[in-house]
């Protein structure tokens, strides 16, 4: 157990400096920019006096070192500054918006492996089969399919021709439907050719195929073996989708009006609104790097050989 | 395995019928025409790139040739998929747009693979220190979601395709980074490697004349499965407003034009929308069954 | 027991009681009358009626801020929650609202509050907090110059304000008073709870206060039960029983906003888009309000940047363009413009439009022989006129977030490439373009504005120093400055403005558009909504809406 927890402490520390350099990175690229950050946040009737004052009101007059140091250690106590377009505080912005894009996302994922999984077995057992070519083609097929073509294409037959589910906001249980069924089946389809892959390599293997065919109690035994080889890969993915589904997030939500982080990052660059894309930029990152260590540390939890193999 | 054996039974009966030794090239193409579902992705595939190349001549108009007394007619002889909010031929649009497709498609897996095929041959080559960063860089960036991180690097470059090449490309190079690692790691000890740097051969003379032409099958069928998620992502970016700037066809551009007239004018969307997910499917077949030939260990 | 009932059926067979048969017709009368009176009831009287108390409105941006005093723009939210002293009748005259009476004498403005008037919280609405809160706005607003002029306050009594300003004050009288903008916020609670609380949950005077804000979805207001207005034009001046609470949603795309509306979730849309304008017209369930901004959308000069500096050459520009194209394309829900105001402003003169429609009537060989005249001839046949070697090659930015621009632009496109400049087309935000133009970073911009009081907006785009925009000519700054400190009559101002413009025409600074005309539908069961000028700001004080039964 304790080179588990050292491999973990070890995967951690290293995490910690990432982040450090991504928000400095992220930081410094948004001062690249061109144009005056004031001039974008002053309104129509506002003299050049004013907008020298507005300057002053927002502390963007001080160099940028200094701003750095300011947006970092506001940061670290959970002050990511104000908005040039709402001038709403930014925190106030996330914390509204990430229970919705998480609820989205984490369903999506659940749901995409609990279907996912079965078909893929299933289409790894009856390999070859009827079964098992019609889900590759349909599995192929909506995996080809853009989320965004997806998305308006759901939109159209059942939100706006036949009205079974609203198509915006989020007012019921009933406006996630379109958006949820949106990120999964692409998903679905991915989890099912993954987990199809993984059984094969298992059931494809001499020995395997020698026995699974005299049809002994043993198959039992061999099912859950490759179920099992399929399934450890899987379980890294899902850390490591999740950041990834809240990619495919940013169109979904754009889209459906869902009003999760996703579409506050699209408004957001839209409108050149710097902190608040700093700073989701920033939570994204840190999500990324903490589900990347967690899956670290479970696969190598699962598969003993992983934590032996990065040490030496 | 299936294939080995069906490939075996196949070639044997080949052989028996004709007279004359099929060269590699030959028993490949067979082989491929013999899987249909890889078939029609090649058919697919194919019939895009004709459009692509041909599109001034098969388009009757040109594709910012703007005619509003005709806007939004539904498909017709004259417009055989109809015309949007400007009286544009969509035909025409989609057809021009299989080129900007393809061109940028292509341009972002070359830039992903010149990438990720060097960063993934060195890791693999020298293992150590080098790799460990590497290998860490890949799987941050590679879990990382593109659309964000693309999102990010187009508000600070602008809007542009240029721009979004570089965005979707700097995204994606750990695909290529991991898979050519693993093969290089997994050659790097053979003999034959070890015999060239006995004789004195250079590193880099090892990676470029002896481990890359070893890997090249598997680049193929990378590339070609890559293809379809740059097309996609690009179409994306578009879609959202960062990529291809009007008048330029590009179908995701197209796309979210249509949008707001999904109701009155479904046509506008429509069909651009048809084009991404042929192409992107005819792209993911013909890799499937490229990798099925080659490589079928490839986990992708 | 039985005893007893046994004497009193005795007493009922006696003669004293009712006979049975009397009991009996009695019995039948009441049934029939009660009969009659269900039948009525039911099938001759109408059936009672049911309102429906919550308002749901849908909007397609969400403020910036609930607090008038630190937003850059204000909506429908802001006109609910605030009220101004003064406002605008169906003619652009301005009758009471909060205040019983605002008067300008001099250099002076004078407001005459009722002695009940409250804020939503109780709070009585004071002279002092009048004066505190026009403070407060000095601070914070991104307005605050409005009141510069303004150098002293004399507090007369405890419900009349006068302010003392060093010029005549006719642009806070326009632009202050009648706007939401002006309105009087609770000083007394925002210094308690902070500016930042403040901008989530601000107290005034108006008809609805705020109950939730739900970041992202909706705001959901309740009635102000302190409301009182003295608008002329309203019949109910106080809090409206029907609508306990309004929900504003904010639904960014067109496409939803629409059928929305259409399914009947919504009450009230506004931002229709052009290409819904002619479904909804059609729809026997809505009615749509029509309103001409007050403002022009235009393509900014960028006049100090070679090739631009040639005035011939930015005329070029304008014969160049096709406003009926524009206006077709756009389904004619815009109105073609060739001068620099709207009718809907004040000190409009339909005749300049007149005359500039006409010397810059759509002309494809004036705008090529202009561009020829100042040396921009196609020498090598690509199509692109070339000078000294050079290509004219110019940058269009179009705002993305604006969707009437942005369908457009490639019509522009089309246009100018048309006489041979080669379009270099690209797409931003509108804050981001702004930005750009304040920064003279830019060829061809394309902009907007809307204020129905040119001394409260021209200036701030034209004038060299107040603007401080490219375009600088010494003649047109000391006219915003007249207008700016002296008390003009509207006559005057009507004749000054014309002469400003009739400058801007020959100056060519801006390639004016289109005149966006905005659509609110409103579902047919809203009665008594009204829709006023000059932002189509929205009356709700007697509006009740019908349940429909069935859906």
């Amino acid at each position: 157990m304790s080179a588990l927890l050292r491999y973990s402490v070890k995967r951690v520390l290293i995490g910690i400096p990432v982040i450090l350099f991504v928000s400095l990175f992220i930081f410094l690229l948004m001062q690249m920019l061109p144009g005056d950050p004031i001039k974008l946040i002053a309104g129509e009737r506002v003299t050049p006096e004013r907008i020298e004052e507005l300057r002053r009101s927002w502390g963007l007059d001080q160099p940028v070192y200094i701003q750095y140091f300011y947006w970092l250690s506001h940061v670290m106590t959970g002050d990511f500054g104000y908005s040039y377009v709402t001038r709403l505080p930014v925190s106030l912005l996330i914390w509204s918006r990430l229970p919705y894009t998480i609820q989205l996302t984490f369903t999506a994922l659940v749901l995409s492996y609990v279907f996912g999984i079965p078909i893929g077995v299933v289409a790894a057992l009856k390999r070859g089969t009827a079964v098992d070519n019609i889900t590759i083609g349909v599995a192929t097929f909506f995996y080809s399919m853009p989320t965004y073509w997806l998305g308006l294409i759901l939109m159209l037959t059942f939100g706006l021709y036949l009205r079974w589910f609203p198509i915006s906001g989020s007012s019921s249980l009933e406006s996630m439907v379109l958006p949820l069924l949106t990120l999964t089946l692409p998903y679905v389809a991915m989890s099912a050719r993954i987990v199809r892959t993984e059984m094969l390599e298992v059931l494809t293997e001499d020995y395997v195929r020698t026995a699974w065919a005299k049809g002994l109690p043993s198959r039992r035994v061999i099912l859950r073996h490759a179920l099992r080889n399929a399934l450890i890969p899987l379980t890294v993915m899902f850390f490591l989708d999740l950041p990834w589904i809240i990619g495919g997030a940013v169109i979904v939500e754009s889209i459906f009006a869902w009003p999760g982080m996703g579409s506050l990052l699209y408004k957001s660059i839209l409108k050149q609104d710097y902190p608040v894309v700093q700073a989701l930029v920033l939570v994204i990152t840190i999500l990324t790097v903490v589900c990347n260590i967690l899956g670290d540390i479970v696969s190598a939890f699962l598969d003993p050989r992983i934590r032996v193999e990065k040490e030496a | 395995m299936k294939t080995e054996s069906v490939k075996g039974t196949f070639l044997k009966k080949l052989e028996t019928k004709s007279m004359f030794k099929l060269t590699r090239l030959k028993e490949f193409l067979l082989l491929l025409l013999h899987y249909k579902v890889s078939c029609i992705g090649l058919c697919i595939v194919m019939g895009i790139i004709i459009l692509a190349i041909f599109a001034p001549i098969i388009a009757p108009k040109h594709y910012a040739e703007i005619d509003v007394p005709n806007k939004l007619q539904p498909p017709s002889l004259a417009h055989p998929f109809g015309t949007d909010a400007l009286g544009r031929d969509i035909f025409s649009r989609v057809v021009y747009g299989a080129q900007i497709a393809l061109w940028v498609g292509l341009l972002v897996v070359l830039v992903e693979a010149s990438i990720g095929i060097s960063l993934g041959i060195i890791a693999g080559y020298f293992n150590g220190k080098i790799d460990k960063i590497i290998s860490a860089s890949a799987d941050i960036v590679w879990s990382f979601p593109t659309v964000v991180l693309a999102l990010g690097v187009v508000m600070v470059l602008g809007p542009g395709i240029t721009q979004v090449v570089i965005a979707i490309a700097v995204t994606s190079w750990p695909g290529f980074t991991r898979i050519t690692r693993a093969k290089v790691q997994s050659m790097v000890n053979r003999e034959f490697v070890l015999a060239a740097r006995a004789i004195g051969e250079s590193d880099l003379n090892i990676m470029l004349r002896y481990l890359l032409p070893n890997i090249t099958s598997t680049i193929l069928v990378l590339a070609t499965l890559t293809l379809p998620s740059a097309i996609i992502s690009t179409t994306a970016l578009s879609f959202l407003g960062f990529g291809a700037q009007p008048p330029t066809p590009d179908w995701g551009a197209m796309l979210s034009e249509g949008a707001s007239q999904l109701v009155i004018a479904p046509w506008v969307a429509t069909f651009p929308g048809i084009f991404i997910v042929i192409t992107a499917l005819g792209f993911n077949l013909l890799g499937d069954g490229l990798r099925d030939l080659l490589d079928p260990k490839l986990k992708i | 027991m039985a005893s007893m009932v046994k004497k009193s059926l005795k007493k009922l067979e006696s003669k004293e009681a009712i006979t049975k048969i009397q009991a009996v017709i009695i019995a039948l009368i009441i049934i029939i009358a009660a009969g009659i009176g269900i039948i009525v009831y039911y099938f001759v009287l109408p059936p009672p009626v049911e309102y429906k108390k919550t308002l749901v409105i849908a909007i397609p941006e969400e403020p910036e801020g609930l607090d008038i005093q630190q937003v850059s723009w204000s909506n429908e939210i802001h006109d609910l929650i605030f009220q101004s002293f003064m406002n605008f009748n169906e003619s652009m005259g301005m009758v009471p609202d909060l205040a019983t009476n605002v008067v300008m004498e001099g250099n002076n403005i004078t407001i005459y509050l009722p002695a009940d008037a409250k804020f939503s919280n109780g709070d009585p609405i004071t002279a002092q907090i009048v004066r505190d809160s026009i403070e407060r706005y000095r601070k914070l607003s991104p307005y605050g110059s409005d009141y510069d002029a303004v150098t002293g306050y004399e507090i007369i009594d405890s419900h009349t304000l006068k302010i003392i300003c060093n010029v005549p004050p006719v642009y806070i009288w326009f632009n202050d008073i009648p706007v939401t903008y002006g309105d009087v916020v609770d000083t007394n609670v925002s210094s308690q709870v902070g500016d930042a609380a403040f901008n989530q949950n601000p107290i005034g005077p108006g008809p609805y206060k705020v109950k939730e804000w739900v970041h992202g979805s909706y705001v959901l207001l309740e009635r102000n039960d302190f409301y009182k207005t003295n608008l002329p034009f309203v019949q109910n001046k106080g809090p409206n029983p029907y609508i306990d609470e309004v929900m504003i949603r904010f639904i960014p795309e067109d496409l939803t906003r629409v059928s929305e509306l259409e399914a009947g979730t919504v009450d009230i849309v506004r931002g229709v888009p052009s290409d819904a304008v002619a479904n909804l017209k059609a729809n026997p369930d809505v009615t749509l309000y029509e309103s001409i901004t007050p403002g022009i959308e235009y393509l900014m000069i960028n006049v100090r940047r070679p090739p631009l500096d040639d005035v011939r050459v930015r005329k070029a520009l304008i014969y160049a363009i096709n406003r009926d194209e524009i206006k077709t394309t756009l389904e004619d829900t815009v109105l073609p413009c060739y001068s620099y105001m709207s009718p809907s402003m004040l000190a409009y003169n339909a005749s300049v439009e007149e005359h500039a429609s006409q010397i810059y009537a759509y002309s494809n060989e004036t705008a090529k022989s202009l561009l020829a005249e100042a040396g921009w001839v196609d020498t090598d046949g690509d199509g692109i006129v070339d000078k000294d070697g050079q290509p004219l090659r110019l940058e269009l930015l179009i705002p993305n977030d604006e969707p009437k621009f942005k369908k457009i632009g490639p019509l522009l496109q089309a246009k100018l490439s048309s006489v041979g400049i080669d379009i270099d087309y690209k797409e931003f935000a509108y804050n981001y373009i702004r930005a750009k133009t304040r920064d003279w970073d830019f060829d061809l911009a394309g902009r907007f504005y809307s204020w129905f009081d040119p001394a409260g907006i021209l200036p701030y785009l034209l004038h060299s120093t107040m603007g401080n925009y490219t375009y600088s000519n010494p003649e047109v700054d000391s006219l915003f400055d007249e207008d700016r400190s002296t008390a003009l009559s509207p006559t005057e101002r009507t004749a000054l403005y014309t002469q400003i413009q009739n400058i801007l025409l020959e100056d060519a600074p801006w390639v004016p558009l289109f005149i966006d005309v905005t659509y609110t539908g409103v579902r047919k069961n809203v009665e008594g909504l009204l829709v006023m000028p000059p932002f189509a700001t929205l009356f709700i004080q007697d509006v009740k809406v019908k349940v429909v039964k069935g859906g």
